[in-house]
C-alpha cells in the first residue's frame, strides 16, 4: 500500500501537464470563490463568512470538476499509452494492486483539491471576519465535497480503463455529463423518481445546492428553504455507486490482455 | 536421487498453452519445460506467438486454456518478482528521467535504490541517468529495459527480441552480457526471429510456427552451422562435377543459376577453391554461407 502510494505520488508530482492545469485551477477557484457573492442577493447565506463560506465554496467548486477529471484522466490513460501498465504488471504487480494504485491516485486528486478548498475557506473566511460559528453543520459538506470528486473520479476511470485514450474519455465523459444525463433527466425518465438516482444527480447531491428547494409550495420573492447539511441518504448511494464503478473498472482490467 | 532432484531444479512449465485471438489461432498446446541454469531460446518468424507466448507468461496475456508454473509455485504475481523482463518495446514514462523509472520498477520489485547504480554502469548508462527519458535514442531504451531487466539479481531473465534496434555493436555487447549472467547461474528465456542469435546465446531451443512448437533440443543436435558454399560458373554441369569430385564435399545441389555446396564441418571453403584451380574451373561467384531461418523452417517442417 505505502509503495503503491509512493509511486503514484512521484508519476503525479513530475508531470508537467498535471502541475499546469492544477496552477490554472488554483487561481481559478479562489477568484471564482471570490466572487461568488451573488448568491448571497437571492438566498439568506453570508457568502464568504463562516461558516456559509463552507455552503458557497462546495457549490462554486463543484462547477469545476473538470479540473480533477482531465489530471485524472491525464494520469491514468498514460499508463496505457506509455505501455506501463504492461510493464508494471511484468515487474510484479498483481492487476488488482495495479487498480488499487489507481485509485490511491484518484484519492491523492481528490484529497489535494478537498484540502485546497479547505485552504480557500480558511483564508477567505478569516480575510472576512464576523464569523458566529466555525464549524457547523455547514461543514458536513466538506466531506459531501470529498465523497463527490471521488466518485466523479471513479465514474471517470470506467473511460480510461475501457477506451485507454486520453481524448476519447475525455470526450466520452463530456458527452455523458453534458448530454446524455441531462437528456435522461429532462426527457425519459420525468416522470419517474429513478431521475434523482442518476449517477450525477446522486454525486451533485453530496454538494450544497441553492437551487434545491424542499418545500414545494414556494412563493415568488419569497427566500427557499434550503438544506445546510449533507444528507446520510444521499453518502449511501453515492457510496453504492462509488462500489459499483470500482467493480465494473476491475472486472473491465481483469479481462482484458494489456 | 534427491540430489539428482535438486539439480535438475524446474523453472518454467508449461502445459498445453492455447491462445486464440477472435479467429486467429496465436498459440496451440504449446508445452514447454525450462530447468535451471540454461539458455532458453524460442524461436520463430515473426507473428508465430513468441510475444503471445511471453505473455501468458509474464501475465499480462490471458491464456484461452492450458496453465503455467513458475518455480513450482502458482503465486504468480510474487513470482514475477523474481523475474527481469523486457517485452517488446521499451515501456518507461517518458517525462520522468531513467532513475525515476527505476526507482519505480524497484518500488514495484521490493529492492532497494541502491542496485540502480550496478545495472547502469552495467548497461552503460551511468552517464545518463539523469536525462529524461524521452530524450534517449532507440538503442539506449533498449539498454535501459534490459537494465530494468537486470534490477535485484533476477533468477530469471525473460527477453523478447532483446537487441531490436541496437547497432552491430551493441547486439555483441548484449550478448556477451546475456552469456556473462547466464554464467553466473541465472536461467535465461529468449524469444528470437534471428538464427545466429539462438544459435550464439542459447544452449537449448524451441522452434515454433504458427503457435505450434515444430522442435525441441539443445542447440548443439538441432541447429548446428553447416559449411555451405554458394558457387557459379558459365557451366554450371561441370562445375558440379568437379565440386563432387572433391573429397570433403558432402553434398551438392543446384539452386536456381547458383550451387550450393555442403563441405565437411572442418574444412576451409578456400580448399575447395583449390581444388576447383587444380582442376581448372574458374567460378564467377563464391560466397561461403550459412543457413538461414527460411531454410532451417523449411527443412525442420518438411
Amino acid at each position: 500500500m505505502k509503495r503503491l502510494f509512493q509511486i503514484e505520488l512521484l508519476k503525479l508530482k513530475k508531470n508537467i501537464a498535471v502541475m499546469v492545469i492544477g496552477i490554472i485551477y488554483a487561481l481559478v477557484s479562489i477568484f471564482i470563490v471570490f466572487k461568488s457573492t451573488g448568491i448571497k442577493a437571492f438566498y439568506n447565506i453570508e457568502t464568504l463568512q463562516f461558516p456559509d463560506i463552507w455552503l458557497t465554496a462546495t457549490y462554486v467548486l463543484g462547477f469545476l470538476v473538470i479540473f480533477p477529471v482531465i489530471i485524472s484522466i491525464i494520469n491514468t490513460t498514460s499508463e496505457f499509452s506509455n505501455k506501463t501498465s504492461r510493464q508494471h504488471i511484468i515487474d510484479g504487480l498483481s492487476r488488482n494492486e495495479f487498480h488499487l494504485s489507481k485509485l490511491i491516485s484518484i484519492f491523492i486528486i481528490t484529497s489535494v483539491f478537498t484540502m485546497y478548498l479547505l485552504l480557500i475557506c480558511l483564508i477567505l473566511g478569516f480575510s472576512n471576519g464576523g464569523y458566529t460559528e466555525f464549524f457547523g453543520e455547514e461543514f458536513s459538506f466538506v466531506l459531501g465535497y470529498f465523497l463527490y470528486l471521488f466518485g466523479v473520479l471513479c465514474f471517470v476511470q470506467i473511460f480510461c480503463f475501457l477506451l485507454k485514450k486520453t481524448g476519447l474519455s475525455l470526450g466520452l465523459f463530456l458527452l455523458y455529463y453534458l448530454c446524455i444525463e441531462p437528456i435522461l433527466f429532462w426527457s425519459l425518465l420525468r416522470s419517474f423518481s429513478i431521475k434523482n438516482y442518476l449517477p450525477f444527480e446522486v454525486f451533485d447531491s453530496l454538494l450544497f445546492s441553492p437551487f434545491k428547494d424542499n418545500s414545494k409550495t414556494i412563493e415568488k420573492l419569497q427566500i427557499p428553504n434550503i438544506t445546510r447539511y449533507l444528507e446520510w441518504q444521499n453518502v449511501v448511494v453515492a457510496l453504492c455507486y462509488i462500489f459499483i464503478f470500482i467493480v465494473i473498472t476491475n472486472t473491465i482490467f481483469k479481462k482484458r490482455d494489456i | 536421487m534427491k540430489k539428482l532432484f535438486l539439480f535438475n531444479k524446474m523453472i518454467l512449465k508449461t502445459n498445453s498453452l492455447f491462445k486464440k485471438y477472435s479467429k486467429l489461432i496465436a498459440l496451440n498446446q504449446l508445452s514447454i519445460e525450462v530447468e535451471k541454469g540454461i539458455v532458453y531460446g524460442i524461436l520463430g518468424p515473426n507473428g508465430s506467438g513468441k510475444t503471445t507466448t511471453l505473455g501468458i507468461l509474464l501475465g499480462v496475456t490471458n491464456a484461452s486454456s492450458g496453465k503455467y508454473s513458475w518455480f513450482s509455485s502458482t503465486n504468480t504475481s510474487n513470482n514475477r518478482k523474481k523475474i527481469g523482463a523486457l517485452l517488446e518495446t521499451p515501456n518507461f514514462y517518458p517525462n520522468l528521467n531513467a532513475w525515476d523509472n527505476l526507482c519505480i520498477t524497484c518500488n514495484i520489485k521490493q529492492i532497494p535504490t541502491e542496485d540502480i547504480h550496478r545495472v547502469a554502469e552495467l548497461v552503460g548508462l551511468d552517464e545518463r541517468l539523469f536525462d529524461k527519458f524521452k530524450t534517449y535514442s532507440l538503442g539506449m531504451k533498449q539498454r535501459l529495459a534490459i537494465g530494468a531487466a537486470l534490477l535485484g539479481k533476477p533468477e530469471v531473465l525473460v527477453l523478447d527480441e532483446p537487441t531490436n534496434g541496437l547497432d552491430p555493436i551493441g547486439i555483441v555487447e548484449i550478448r556477451n552480457l546475456i552469456k556473462s549472467i547466464s554464467k553466473q547461474g541465472v536461467t535465461v528465456l529468449l524469444a528470437s526471429h534471428a538464427l545466429d542469435e539462438v544459435e550464439k546465446v542459447c544452449t537449448h531451443v524451441c522452434v515454433i510456427q504458427k503457435g505450434k512448437k515444430i522442435t525441441e533440443g539443445k542447440v548443439n543436435d538441432l541447429i548446428v552451422s553447416e559449411n555451405l558454399v554458394e558457387l557459379s560458373s558459365e557451366n554450371l554441369a561441370s562445375l558440379e562435377k568437379n565440386c563432387l569430385s572433391f573429397t570433403d564435399t558432402l553434398d551438392c545441389k543446384k539452386e536456381g543459376t547458383v550451387l550450393l555446396v555442403k563441405l565437411n564441418k572442418n574444412t576451409a571453403p578456400v580448399e575447395l577453391n583449390k581444388h576447383l584451380i587444380k582442376q581448372g574451373e574458374v567460378v564467377n561467384h563464391f560466397i561461403p554461407r550459412k543457413k538461414n531461418l527460411e531454410e532451417f523452417f523449411l527443412e525442420k517442417t518438411k
